[in-house]
């Protein structure tokens, strides 16, 4: 998936390491490990330098943009506080501009993946800056609120506005959030199924509970599945940005455990 | 009497064996046998030792004597007994002894009678013969001390023949004793002979120890020296091999022990050895830190190894030594790699400028602002991962202390604010172009807007001092004085434009350059308004100036336009009324212009006053009665509060003020009042604010009405004369009959 070269941070993205041809996995089991790995920046170098050695060219790690959309107070944030701490905070506070958090996921067969986590603000005031930031990414989460009709009928706003900055080329994933919250339900599950296989691009829609943890792993266990590294049929399409990492043998298997 | 004394002891007292007894036998061989009763027991007592080799001995004792031998030799043996066993043992079989101490004292300190003392000699005396003083007397007394004599004779040599085996027994032992003393002296001679060796082998071997003394601690100051001073050839190798390891940064820390020691050898004899050592060290210290410095130079290049630990860990430990050892190289590497890097993310800055489409500027600043944010993020991560010590590394054994972990903060806050000032430098200069060519206000104020919740954005991530944050700061200032120029700019291009002028015609309305101005200015104004404290954030000194730029410049240009225009008197206060009238309407709403909005009041009342006094002035005059209107406010202008009809007796002096006049005036009062209105609101017609057009009638028709009533009590007074309408008539001519009604009863005349 390579963006439009007028919209793009393509040149951005190219200068980081070229992606390696990877060969597709069996399916990956999630497993964070935040402590683990470092970020290589984007070098100015359009190739690795002569004196690498194979093993450290083995070990790029691929970096995805993910950016959360939705209306205020649908829980972008607590998503990624769950999915990134393991925690839930009662406590509601409005995210200022754009929030950055990123991750490296461990996953089966040796493969690790850096999860960049674009927090938009849902505000108003904040809106002009999220389409700069859906620009270059490469999953979009459009979240709702299953107890809320009203951010469930902005998704198409949402969506209208990702396709515009994305085209096809970008991951829609759409999660109904608050699912603990069933007995003040305004959206039925069969509503999002519905407009989940209406969705050209979107494979993956789910509900989910951030209080109650529930699909968080779920959630980004399935976005790894779709991510172009793990999916033969990407191809060499939108290659996402490259990161190195390498993880040493000997304390390779402490840290990391399965998520799901 | 002479008496032995022998020690007595108590039951739990130790008792050892006593020394031999000293009996001087030949000084008083005469009285032993009175002195010691019971000497055979003695002398069983002293040849006990011999008692088995000698059983002849035994053969002269008594029976008693035989009972008294074996108890002597019970206690010799005991005695024996604690004598062979005392090296063994200290403890001694304290009954026995006391036992034997007690029978000898028994023995020897028995009390001897006369009567014994006869027994013991057999003497038969004959007391008469001996006290007789003649010759019998005499021949008995020398009978019996010779018999006396002889008795003691035959007793002591009985006595003496008794000792003669021991003086054989001491004789062969004198022999044994001679040779025993001789072998004595033969073996102390030897001895001496050996003790002198020894003595000479003790000087040597001292002397050989106080060598080796000398020796070990001349090989131990060797070896600390060695320890101490130089490197062994592992380490140099390590040293000199340029492979940054684990035994590099040992050999490292022993080299600047070495080197921080090393002035100390200066001050020894041969200071060669120290100068030699110290060119060494010198040498090597310069190697490795060149070795370091382009390890971490050539780390920096391709940081492709921060998920390694070892790696990282080798990295961490060079950037410790090198900013320990070498801080110009250690500051000129990471000059060099902030330039490196800055330069970068300039280049892709510059490069990202040139990929995203500028058509609209605000979606094009705000996805180079989204990008900057990205480099930002990435350039923190990269930043964390290069120089950031893991909890991993510190687990295990490191060099890297607390401090360095502070180092390590503090060297990523100096890269980044160096990474990000030159960044900044660029980024200023790009968005101040863009904003330069901006020029609409409304797109300003859309990247002002931008730049604010940016500026919120960085201000999460960095420090206020961070460059990026000041640049974001400069920018917004940058941007509000552009608003400033903008504002300031339009107004001015208004002002000299033909066009602007051109807007001002017949039909008295607003330009239309006000209407676009304000269409520009106010809904931004307003926005700000609600999102910020003030407008575009700025302090109330420059807000106010702003808001006064914004209402009173337009008018001022409008005031000018407009008297360069041929219009009537009236017809330029109707379009100043329009135009200020819109104005008011348009800053009505918005809370910031309280203060404007008074003003503008204020001067719409002005002018309403000006229209009023315009169109009373043409009322009067269409009634003849504005001569007169003006003689009596010459008198004394009317007041509400206060009328009296003789003050304005002046007024008959006047030659215009008669009867014929009057005449005229009803002439026209016939003529003309019942139509002043429908003219009146035809002059009014083009005042867009009918509640303005309306005030402005009803108070000249009212002003008209009370000088009608007082002009017709003047004429009453003074030409007995009076107009065609009463005041109420002509009130209700003009259409204010309720409201003069309100008027009239709260006028205080003397009518």
């Amino acid at each position: 998936m390579v963006a439009p070269p007028a919209r793009t941070c393509g040149a951005f993205l190219a200068r980081w390491v070229p992606s390696l041809a990877n060969p597709a996995g069996a399916a990956p089991a999630l497993s964070p490990s935040p402590l683990k790995s470092r970020i290589l920046p984007n070098l100015k170098y359009s190739s690795f330098p002569p004196s690498m050695s194979t093993n450290d060219k083995s070990n790029i790690l691929r970096k995805y943009k993910i950016v959360f959309l939705g209306d205020q107070g649908v829980g972008k944030t607590s998503l990624i506080t769950r999915f990134m701490y393991d925690t839930f905070d009662e406590q509601y506070a409005a995210t200022i501009g754009i929030d950055f958090l990123s991750k490296t996921m461990y996953l089966e067969d040796n493969k690790t993946i850096r999860l960049q986590l674009w927090d938009t603000a849902g505000q108003e005031r904040f809106r002009s800056l999220i389409p700069s930031y859906i620009r270059d990414s490469n999953v979009a989460i459009i979240c709702y609120d299953i107890t809320n009709k009203k951010s469930f009928d902005n998704l198409d706003k949402w969506i209208s506005e990702v396709k515009l900055e994305r085209g096809e080329d970008v991951i829609i994933v759409i999660v109904g959030n608050k699912s603990d919250l069933n007995n003040k339900r305004q959206v039925s599950a069969e509503e999002l199924e519905t407009l989940g296989k209406s969705i050209e691009n979107c494979s993956i829609y789910l509900e989910t509970s951030t209080k109650a943890n529930h699909n968080i792993k779920l959630l980004f266990k399935k976005i790894a599945k779709s991510l172009p590294e793990f999916n033969s049929d990407s191809g060499a399409q939108n290659k996402p940005e490259t990161i190195d990492i390498t993880i040493e043998t000997t304390t390779g298997g402490e840290n990391s455990y399965s998520c799901c | 009497m002479e008496f032995i004394e022998f020690d007595s002891f108590q039951d739990d007292e130790i008792a050892q064996p006593q020394p031999a007894l000293s009996i001087s036998i030949p000084s008083n061989i005469e009285t032993l046998s009175k002195r010691i009763p019971n000497l055979n027991g003695f002398k069983n007592l002293l040849n006990f030792e011999d008692k088995s080799s000698e059983p002849q001995t035994q053969t002269i004792a008594s029976e008693k004597s035989v009972e008294s031998d074996q108890s002597s030799e019970k206690y010799a043996q005991i005695s024996l007994k604690i004598i062979d066993h005392d090296a063994d043992s200290k403890e001694v079989p304290i009954s026995a002894e006391y036992n034997l101490t007690t029978r000898l004292s028994k023995v020897l300190n028995n009390n001897i009678n006369d009567k014994l003392v006869k027994e013991i000699f057999n003497l038969e005396l004959n007391e008469t013969e001996l006290i007789d003083s003649s010759v019998m007397g005499s021949l008995s007394r020398k009978k019996l001390r010779s018999k006396i004599e002889v008795n003691l004779i035959k007793n002591q040599s009985v006595f003496l023949k008794e000792f003669s085996p021991m003086v054989k027994q001491f004789r062969s032992m004198d022999n044994k004793l001679t040779q025993l003393n001789k072998l004595s002296d033969t073996n102390n001679e030897r001895l001496h002979d050996i003790f002198q060796d020894l003595e000479q082998f003790n000087k040597e071997f001292k002397a050989l120890n106080e060598q080796k003394t000398l020796v070990s601690l001349k090989k131990n100051l060797l070896v600390n020296f060695k320890k101490k001073f130089i490197l062994n050839e592992y380490e140099e190798f390590s040293i000199s091999s340029n492979e940054v390891n684990e035994e590099f940064f040992k050999a490292l820390v022993k080299l600047d022990a070495i080197n921080e020691a090393s002035s100390i050898l200066l001050s020894i004899d041969n200071s060669n050895l120290g100068m030699n050592i110290m060119k060494k060290i010198s040498n090597l210290i310069d190697r490795s830190n060149h070795t370091l410095s382009t390890f971490v130079k050539r780390s920096l290049i391709y940081p492709v190894w921060v998920n390694s630990d070892t790696k990282l860990k080798n990295f961490h430990n060079s950037v410790k030594f090198l900013k320990t050892r070498s801080p110009h190289s250690f500051d000129q590497v990471l000059q060099d790699f902030a330039t490196d890097r800055s330069k970068s993310l300039i280049e892709d800055f510059n490069r990202q400028t040139e990929i995203l489409g500028a058509h609209d500027p605000v979606r094009y600043i705000g996805d180079l602002l989204a990008y900057v944010h990205s480099m930002v993020i990435n350039e923190i991560e990269l930043m964390n991962s290069i120089f950031k010590v893991n909890e991993r590394e510190m687990k295990h054994e490191s060099f890297i202390t607390q401090d360095d972990i502070k180092m390590f903060t503090e060297c990523i806050t100096i890269l980044l604010d160096k990474i990000f000032d030159r960044l900044s430098r660029s980024i200023k200069s790009r968005f101040e172009q863009l904003i330069s060519l901006e020029l609409k206000i409304k797109v300003v104020y859309s990247i002002f807007n931008l730049f604010d919740l940016y500026k919120l954005m960085f201000e999460k991530n960095f420090t206020n001092s961070n460059s990026l944050t000041r640049t974001i700061r400069e920018l917004i200032s940058f941007t509000q004085l552009r608003l400033f120029d903008l504002t300031h700019n339009n107004l001015k291009s208004i002002k000299t434009s033909n066009s602007a002028q051109l807007d001002l015609n017949s039909d008295l309305q607003p330009p239309e350059w006000i209407i676009d101005f304000y269409s520009d200015v106010l809904p931004i104004v307003e926005q700000s308004n609600t999102t910020f404290d003030s407008v575009f954030g700025l302090d109330e000194e420059r807000q106010a100036m702003f808001l006064s730029s914004i209402v009173n410049e337009p008018i001022d240009i409008l005031n000018q336009h407009i008297k360069m225009k041929e219009f009537g008197s009236l017809e330029k206060i109707i379009l100043r009324l329009n135009s200020i009238d819109l104005i008011l309407s348009k800053i009505l709403p918005i809370n910031v212009f309280n203060d404007m909005v008074i003003e503008l009041n204020d001067l719409i009342e002005s002018l309403k006053e000006q229209a009023i006094s315009q169109q009373l002035d043409s009322l009067l005059k269409m009634c003849k009665m504005y001569d007169f209107h003006n003689i009596i406010n010459m008198i004394l202008p009317f007041d509400d509060s206060f009328f009296d009809v003789s003050i304005y007796e002046p007024i008959s002096e006047n030659n215009t003020f008669n009867a014929q006049s009057i005449n005229l005036i009803n002439d026209s009062l016939s003529e003309y009042l019942p139509t002043a209105v429908i003219d009146i609101q035809n002059n009014l017609l083009k005042l867009n604010n009918p509640l303005i057009s309306n005030d402005i009638g009803e108070n000249l028709s009212l002003s008209f009405v009370k000088f009608y009533l007082k002009f017709n009590l003047i004429i009453e007074q003074y030409l007995d004369k009076k107009l065609i309408w009463s005041d109420t008539e002509a009130a209700t001519l003009l259409g204010v009959e309720d409201a003069y009604g309100e008027i009239k009863k709260h006028l205080n005349m003397d009518l």
